[in-house]
């Protein structure tokens, strides 16, 4: 049985709607790479499972089960955030409350949820932080997020989320926000936990390498749909969607071109309204008179495209 | 947090000497202090008389000093009316002004933090608007006006309050709301805004994805984070309070600090008021001080910042 | 959706208090020029004969002197509409005059930095020690009361908001572009912090005006409340509470009329300055 069933969740404001009719599933153990650009609405989709959404926003599904509980129950998710199902952000340095220190933020999430002193709870607590790798964890404890670097922070704030052993991760673009070799690191420590813990994973992300490395299914988002959903072979190699093939062509390969050739890059900007017909129409390369028909998201082989061309 | 202590530290000693010599200059603006004292009748000798009774002949950086050297032992001067030492008539005073002014600042913080956390957890609502159109009344207010206008209704009309005088506490209710009311509009806004800002952050979203109790993220983490400007404004605004009380005492009657100095500018007792505003001074100096260590001590960033 | 028509109606209502705040100060202004015409009877003219006549809404009131008469017998209408010269008077000389004290600081400050900046600083701090008040009533007692010495020394007291303002705001633009190209162009400093990064500050300066405008009326009624700051016989309107005081117990209108007046005027020019400042300056919207 999937841990996690979302169907047809939506996300809209008064006067538009950001995320519409994704569909998305997950086993456990499993990594699912929400992929995307900036505006896709993959963030906003996080946020509306977790009922995270600020004011102004609204969710609705048809159906959105974790485990079987229904994530619609705004009682139910509030029981799940931080025990069950754990959420961790682009921004290190923001995310963390700087007025408290390190310690006292673990050690609450834990106590909010299992009860328990505080020895318990620190513990705890120092276990997990070595466990992410942060050296000397008595120091950092008692010591305020500011004093700790970006890396160290992202380190800190995954051990937060793992202080009630989560049965699902979800990290919104944990690395984007730091140095290409500790996007490195951290990359490697959610694959060495999840193989550990046995934890399911959810990462969104803009970046395809990431993606392609972490991903067992891969959902690319654009415009608030998604418009491919499929394994990772699949993707990667065999895309169907014009926009995750565009995706993939852009991506520079050492030694392909000749010095001086331009990079490629997929004309135009990503709709931020509603369009008739399909989104990706007014950049796809393939477009046809069918596109001006909006496509539903349809099953091919080994996965599902959002096109009328995808066999 | 010693190191940016220290530094505070230094920066209001600093303040306080120049402060001083601001203070004793002052006094000498209003020309020839000697024959100002001397009145309008005397004579050239009288002033020459008066000068040297008072070390008014010396040069200005001795009579400088040696006032500093006074006040340092705690000699503040002799009031030209009657031998009552400076010190000791403040002092008599001080218990009256603080207990106003603290009273006021308790009063007000009782009702700007409550009422800046309401506004702020329904921004643009009715409420949110009421609570702002207070402030903008209490903005607006002259105080001396609000003190009268009390005291008919509650002295007058209503028989519920004394009208003047300190003797019992019943007598610091009125003048208590008066400065409180004056004090509600600033403190407000700041708590209103610190905590819209602080409800949006990527922190308080961390703990509400942690599953924080919603209570607990609002009482126990988000209005603490609000909370850090506010400390460093409550101890100025208490200097203020200090400061402005002379109106209050004197539209109800209050025999405090502000009191003496209306009476002493009013006969140009010159070491009482210089005694005075120099007194005054430093405790706003030292409330700052106080002020700045209180927000280190709360926000840790300060300390390595500051 | 509920949401959103539950956010027009406020906005709405800053509109209008807006547009109420800016008519009754153009409303004063017009009072206040007009003065001489619109008065009824002259503000000095004391008549012992018909001393303590309430309003007109109370029994004894007559519609010759509308708001009644003060203990000499001075038509209060007319003191008070004259009365509206004195504030405004007040507001706009003190406002200007802080005003510049307080931005000649403050672009020096932020233009030049270092030990000017630490400089200008340092004596912001000492100003902000000091009791304004209590070296207001001083030095009026000193020197003696009258409207020019109370717009010297308010003028020279209150000039720290805008050198914080100003500093912070020049801070910020001596870094931009245009000014180092202008440096690079060979202006003169005076030239750039006049003529470049000066009007880029007018929007924060507007709204900062009028919060000083508000508070030196305030400020100059409390003074002559005291007895210390406009004299007698002009018809100040804090002094007019002064006066009326003492017929707190059988004629207290005395007391409302002049202190409704302060406080509708210091309320609507706060008005004009909130809504200044949602148009100029919305970074500072709290």
């Amino acid at each position: 049985m999937s841990l996690l069933d979302i169907g047809g969740l939506w996300v809209e404001t008064a006067q538009l709607p950001l995320v519409r009719d994704v569909d998305l599933s997950l086993a456990r153990g499993e990594t699912l790479c929400l992929a995307g650009e900036s505006g896709s609405g993959k963030s906003l989709t996080a946020l509306a499972l977790m009922d995270l959404l600020g004011p102004g926003l609204r969710r609705r599904a048809t159906r959105a089960r974790f485990d079987g509980i229904d994530l619609l129950d705004r009682g139910a998710t509030q029981r799940l955030r931080g025990s069950r199902i754990a959420m961790i952000f682009q921004e290190p340095m923001t995310a963390l409350n700087p007025v408290f220190t390190i310690g006292t933020q673990l050690e609450a999430v834990y106590r909010r949820h299992r009860g328990g002193g505080r020895a318990e709870a620190r513990r705890r607590a120092l276990h997990l932080l070595e466990r992410v790798g942060i050296g000397a964890p008595e120091r950092r404890l008692a010591q305020f997020p500011h004093e700790l670097s970006g890396g160290l922070r992202q380190r800190a704030m995954i051990a937060m989320a793992l202080m009630c052993q989560p049965d699902l991760l979800i990290a919104d673009e944990p690395t984007t926000a730091l140095d290409v070799t500790v996007q490195a690191e951290i990359l490697r420590l959610l694959e060495d936990l999840q193989r550990e813990l046995g934890l399911a994973l959810i990462l969104i992300t803009h970046d395809l390498g990431v993606a392609s490395r972490m991903a067992d299914r891969c959902a690319v988002m654009y415009a608030g749909e998604i418009v491919e959903n499929a394994d990772r072979a699949t993707v990667f190699r065999a895309p169907r969607h014009p926009y995750t093939q565009a995706l993939l062509r852009c991506i520079p390969i050492l030694g392909s071109a000749a010095p001086g050739t331009p990079l490629l890059d997929i004309p135009g900007v990503m709709p931020s309204g509603v369009e008739a017909g399909c989104a990706f129409r007014a950049r796809c390369t393939s477009a046809a008179a069918e596109c001006t028909t909006a496509p539903p998201l349809r099953p091919v082989e080994r996965g599902s495209a959002r096109c009328w061309f995808a066999s | 947090m010693w190191g940016f202590a220290a530094r505070r530290l230094v920066l209001a000693l600093l303040v306080s000497i120049s402060v001083s010599l601001i203070c004793f200059s002052l006094l000498r603006l209003s020309g020839d202090l000697a024959r100002a004292l001397a009145g309008p009748q005397a004579t050239a000798d009288d002033v020459v008389q008066i000068a040297r009774t008072y070390g008014l002949d010396r040069p200005v950086h001795v009579q400088y000093l040696d006032w500093v050297g006074r006040l340092l032992k705690g000699d503040l001067g002799t009031s030209f009316f009657g031998a009552t030492p400076v010190l000791e008539a403040i002092l008599a005073r001080v218990p009256v002004t603080l207990t106003l002014a603290i009273g006021a600042l308790l009063l007000a913080l009782a009702f700007a933090i409550p009422l800046g956390v309401l506004a702020a957890l329904k921004p643009n609502t009715w409420l949110d608007r009421g609570v702002a159109a207070l402030a903008v009344t209490g903005q607006a207010m002259p105080s001396f006006w609000l003190g009268l206008i009390l005291i008919w209704v509650f002295g007058v009309r209503l028989r519920l309050l004394p009208i003047a005088g300190s003797e019992s506490w019943r007598h610091f209710i009125l003048p208590t709301c008066v400065l409180a009311y004056a004090a509600v509009p600033a403190l407000m806004r700041l708590v209103r805004a610190g905590m819209v800002e602080v409800l949006a952050s990527d922190y308080i979203r961390t703990a509400r994805a942690m599953g924080l109790a919603p209570l607990a993220i609002l009482f126990k983490y988000a209005l603490r984070n609000a909370l850090v400007p506010v400390i460093a404004l409550a101890a100025v605004q208490l200097g203020s309070l200090l400061a402005g009380s002379v109106v209050i005492e004197a539209v109800f009657g209050l025999n405090g600090i502000g009191q003496l100095a209306w009476t002493s500018i009013s006969r140009n007792d010159f070491p009482v008021v210089q005694s005075i505003v120099l007194v005054v001074s430093l405790l706003y100096i030292l409330l700052t001080f106080l002020g700045d260590l209180l927000n280190a001590a709360v926000d840790p960033r300060i300390r390595s910042n500051g | 959706m509920t949401a959103i028509a539950e956010r027009r109606w406020p906005d709405a209502f800053r509109h209008a208090s807006l547009a109420a705040g800016g008519g009754v100060v153009l409303l004063v202004a017009l009072m206040a020029l007009l003065a001489p015409l619109v008065a009824p009877h002259d503000p000095f003219l004391q008549n012992l004969d018909h001393r303590l006549i309430p309003p007109v809404w109370e029994a004894e009131g007559r519609w010759a002197h509308p708001l009644g008469t003060d203990a000499l017998g001075r038509d209060y209408l007319s003191r008070l509409i004259h009365g509206a010269r004195i504030s405004l008077l007040i507001a706009l000389a003190v406002g200007l005059l802080s005003g510049l004290i307080g931005t000649g600081l403050g672009l020096a400050a932020g233009y030049y930095g270092g030990w000017v900046d630490t400089a200008v600083l340092f004596v912001l701090t000492n100003r902000l020690a000091m009791p304004g008040v209590l070296i207001t009533l001083a030095v009026v007692a000193i020197v003696g009361g009258s409207l020019t010495v109370v717009i010297l020394v308010l003028g020279f007291l209150n000039w720290d908001r805008f050198a914080v303002v100003v500093r912070s705001a020049a801070q910020r633009e001596a870094n931009r572009d245009y000014v180092l190209a202008a440096s690079a162009h060979g202006s003169s400093a005076l030239r750039i912090m006049l003529a470049e990064i000066l009007p880029n500050l007018v929007g924060p300066l507007l709204v900062v005006l009028t919060v000083e405008m508000a508070h030196a009326i305030l400020i100059e009624a409390a003074l002559s409340f005291l007895g210390l700051g406009v004299p007698p016989p002009n018809p100040s309107w804090g002094l007019m509470v002064n006066e009326a005081k003492d017929h707190i117990f059988f004629h207290p209108w005395m007391i409302f009329i002049p202190g409704i007046a302060i406080f509708t005027l210091v309320l609507a020019i706060n008005l004009v300055g909130d809504g200044l400042r949602d148009v100029l300056a919305p970074e500072w919207r709290p």
